[in-house]
């Protein structure tokens, strides 16, 4: 029993060493003794952890179910039950202001410009996230959350393409390319739209450019102005989507030559998986423009 | 920590933007922690849902000093698997042990079978353990919850829960690598 304690005690004190990135090895030499007791332990918890890590659902279906989960909000917010008392609150000038004060600090500290430059796995890269969703916070209204998602999206491609130059490893690509999509389907949710109505894009998907005025002159006069600054808002977020898929597939073939082959392969996954997000993102957006 | 607080806090107070991140953290986590307890398919992806759904339902309620946002999730996911199998009536998978470890060739049967492991089988070798240990394996190693939130869930102090992650451990081994059974029992 004793003996069993104690071995729960270093089994523990192991994996969370692993968890820190120490090896199998390191750990065994602090527990020579117990290390034949200890050693399969160890591995089979790594390989239990390796096994759950491959399954992932069909594609599609994530973004669906957050429609459907922010539907459900809406749905119960609809029902009157009280979901904004906190965004109200952030909605206030004072809140505001007191986010762009410290805003300034951070700036004023020197913090802010180095974070801004900084890619993932960076140290400053947390303090630039933390920035961001303070911000998120801080905008009051959905068309400016919607706003600043769509411009998130474009400094993800930025950081996907700053990875790649520096020989950073799929996974951190696969994940910034991945929050990219999600930038993109946040504008879509902001902005009243799902993505869940939206099917995967064709082998060459490349949406036409938005209409600048979105309707014919003659309905202007008739439009009530809350529901011309949401056309417009939509607009704007499909102008600087549909900007951004251009702009990768223009610059794609030149920016994969300069990397090492092995490289361009995961750059070419990251372009694509993020490519995917925009069109859908910039569909979905047609979509609500289009109804009735 | 905090981190995680604040997003709680915002998606509290209606920040679907808040909500969204919550939902980006923790998807993976649940899914294969769902998939580890029914399999692959549809019954994950349903039961995925519910559990989201009903954390949406009732994020309102969480009390941000009580236990980690982690454990309440995870409780409810917890929940949603196990009234899933009360409704079925369908016992835990209890697959004959043949179908677990394919690699037998009598020389180095414990290697082969920790080499890999895929989910099913894991799934399977999991259904040989007793619901305690199966849980401790499934929200420590597929979960990647912390010790404290492991107890969180289980209701149990950090203490008991590192017993049972070494136990649960050396119950897995034990189902996995059936030549180990008889070094096991003579300790």
């Amino acid at each position: 029993m004793k003996d069993d304690r104690r071995l729960a005690d270093a089994l523990h004190l192991c994996l969370e060493m692993i968890e820190a990135g120490a090896t199998v090895e390191s750990c065994l030499a602090r527990y020579p003794d117990d290390a034949s007791e200890l050693e399969p332990l160890l591995r089979l918890a790594m390989v239990t952890t390796a096994a759950a890590d491959a399954p992932l659902p069909p594609q599609g279906f994530r973004g669906a179910l957050l429609d459907r989960l922010f539907q459900e909000r809406r749905d119960a917010a609809a029902r009157g039950r009280s979901w904004w008392p906190g965004l109200g609150l952030l909605a206030q000038p004072w809140a505001v202001a007191l986010g762009a004060v410290l805003l300034l600090v951070s700036s004023g500290l020197g913090v802010s410009s180095a974070a801004a430059g900084s890619i993932p796995g960076e140290p400053m890269y947390a303090v630039k996230s933390a920035q961001e969703r303070f911000l998120l916070v801080v905008v009051p209204t959905d068309h400016g959350k919607a706003k600043l998602q769509a411009r998130l999206a474009l400094l993800r491609a930025w950081e996907m393409e700053r990875l790649a130059a520096r020989g950073r490893s799929a996974d951190d690509l696969d994940r910034t390319a991945e929050r990219l999509a999600g930038h993109a389907r946040q504008v879509v949710v902001l902005m009243g739209g799902t993505m869940a109505v939206v099917g995967p894009p064709p082998a060459d998907a490349q949406p036409a450019p938005p209409a600048l005025v979105p309707l014919p002159e003659v309905f202007a006069e008739r439009i009530d102005a809350a529901i011309e600054r949401e056309l417009r808002a939509r607009l704007e977020m499909r102008l600087l989507l549909t900007e951004e898929m251009w702009r990768q597939k223009a610059l794609q073939p030149r920016f994969l030559r300069g990397l090492p082959p092995g490289q361009r392969e995961r750059m070419l996954q990251a372009y694509n998986q993020s490519q995917h997000g925009l069109y859908r993102a910039i569909s979905a957006l047609e979509q609500v423009d289009a109804q009735p | 920590m905090q981190e995680m607080e604040s997003l709680v806090r915002a998606a509290q107070g209606g920040d679907q933007v808040a909500f969204g991140q919550i939902y980006e953290r923790f998807f993976d986590r649940v899914f294969r922690y769902v998939a580890a307890r029914v399999g692959l398919g549809a019954d994950a992806e349903d039961l995925t849902q519910e559990v989201f759904l009903k954390a949406v339902g009732s994020i309102h309620r969480f009390e941000l000093r009580g236990r980690p946002f982690a454990a309440w999730l995870f409780r409810i996911a917890h929940n949603v698997v196990v009234d899933r199998y009360r409704r079925a009536t369908a016992a835990a998978p209890t697959l004959p042990l043949e179908s677990i470890v394919h690699a037998q060739d009598g020389t180095d049967v414990e290697a082969s079978a920790l080499l890999a492991l895929d989910l099913e089988q894991l799934r399977r070798a999991l259904g040989q353990v007793t619901e305690l240990q199966r849980q401790v394996v499934l929200l420590r190693f597929i979960g990647g919850l912390s010790l404290a939130e492991t107890g969180s869930v289980m209701r149990r102090n950090e203490n008991a829960i590192k017993a049972l992650q070494y136990s649960a451990l050396r119950a897995l081994r034990r189902v996995l690598t059936p030549t180990s059974a008889g070094t096991e029992i003579g300790r």
